[in-house]
């Protein structure tokens, strides 16, 4: 295999780990952002059942700033129950962004494998031809 | 970053994994545990906080409107205050909303979290415990791949050493 060849394999090799890298890192924010969204979804789901749970008479206040200010019961009901569908809906985009991202990785996974081998059977060839 | 490394769990038998595939298998699972441990240490410690409310309701039922209170206005600095009402309190539920209620419904409350709490901690606890009855059972089989490689390599070091007595001929060690 000539030097120009081995070049060749090596850049694009190179130019795939490079892709496989990006991926990673994209994968690691995606699922960094789905934990946080994961954890608000649950805290809201529990205000959720405590607003059903309290009695008549209880009163709701909610923190503005610095200010505990007075809320209806089906007020806050409505903004808690809007926060999780926007919650959930924010949760499942980003499932498929990840799953979009996984894809990319085995792609490039298996692209890097096929470079790899043929670089091998580059060799073998060469190695062949040299001992005739 | 995802944690599904099929290496060695996911279907595929231990026996079948090089030993650099089992160590990096164990040392996957290893990380997964620390972080399911440090989980089981926040979660304890919220339950504290928990258990900790609860017993200053508790505490509350003994005071009535009008007996005297230090009131904390910062860590280290107190006003003299004065109780209002000892049998409501206000309640931090979560995202920012606070419920007024009644001392006996928001003692059913810290209730409620200390019992969601420890459900969750024993949960964890058992995923816990089964990935560290799977990183014993890499260790051991790294541990029979090391042994069996360190016999071999004794096979062939006494089977090479063989026929050169003496020093002379063919043998090249």
């Amino acid at each position: 295999m000539t030097q120009k060849q081995l070049q060749e394999f090596q850049r694009r090799l190179d130019a795939e780990l490079n892709e496989f890298k990006e991926q990673q890192k994209l994968g690691s924010k995606l699922a960094g952002q789905r934990s946080q969204m994961t954890t608000q979804l649950n805290e809201n789901e529990m205000v959720k059942q405590e607003l059903v749970l309290i009695q008549e008479g209880s009163q709701i206040y909610k923190l503005i700033g610095p200010v505990l200010v007075s809320q209806d019961k089906e007020d806050a009901m409505a903004v808690v129950e809007k926060r999780l569908e926007y919650l959930n809906g924010e949760i499942s985009r980003l499932d498929k962004q990840i799953k979009d991202v996984e894809t990319k990785q085995d792609q490039h996974r298996e692209r890097i494998m096929e470079i790899q081998q043929q670089a091998q059977a580059a060799v073998q060839k060469q190695q062949q031809q040299q001992h005739r | 970053m995802a944690e599904s490394s099929g290496s060695g769990g996911g279907g595929v038998p231990i026996s079948a994994l090089s030993l650099e595939q089992l160590g990096r298998a164990k040392e996957s699972l290893e990380q997964e545990t620390q972080h399911l441990v440090s989980s089981l240490q926040t979660l304890n410690g919220v339950r504290e906080r928990f258990l900790e409310s609860r017993r200053c309701l508790e505490a509350l039922a003994g005071y009535r409107a009008g007996d005297r209170v230090l009131v904390p206005l910062t860590s280290s600095l107190y006003v003299e205050g004065e109780f209002t009402d000892t049998s409501e309190v206000i309640v931090d539920v979560g995202t920012g909303y606070f419920i007024r209620q009644g001392v006996g419904a928001a003692e059913k409350f810290m209730d409620r979290k200390v019992a969601f709490l420890a459900e969750n901690l024993q949960r964890i606890q058992e995923v816990v415990n089964v990935k560290k009855r799977q990183q014993e059972a890499l260790l051991a089989e790294m541990h029979k791949r090391i042994l069996s490689q360190q016999q071999q390599q004794q096979q062939q070091g006494q089977s090479s050493q063989g026929p050169s007595r003496g020093g002379s001929a063919s043998s090249s060690s």
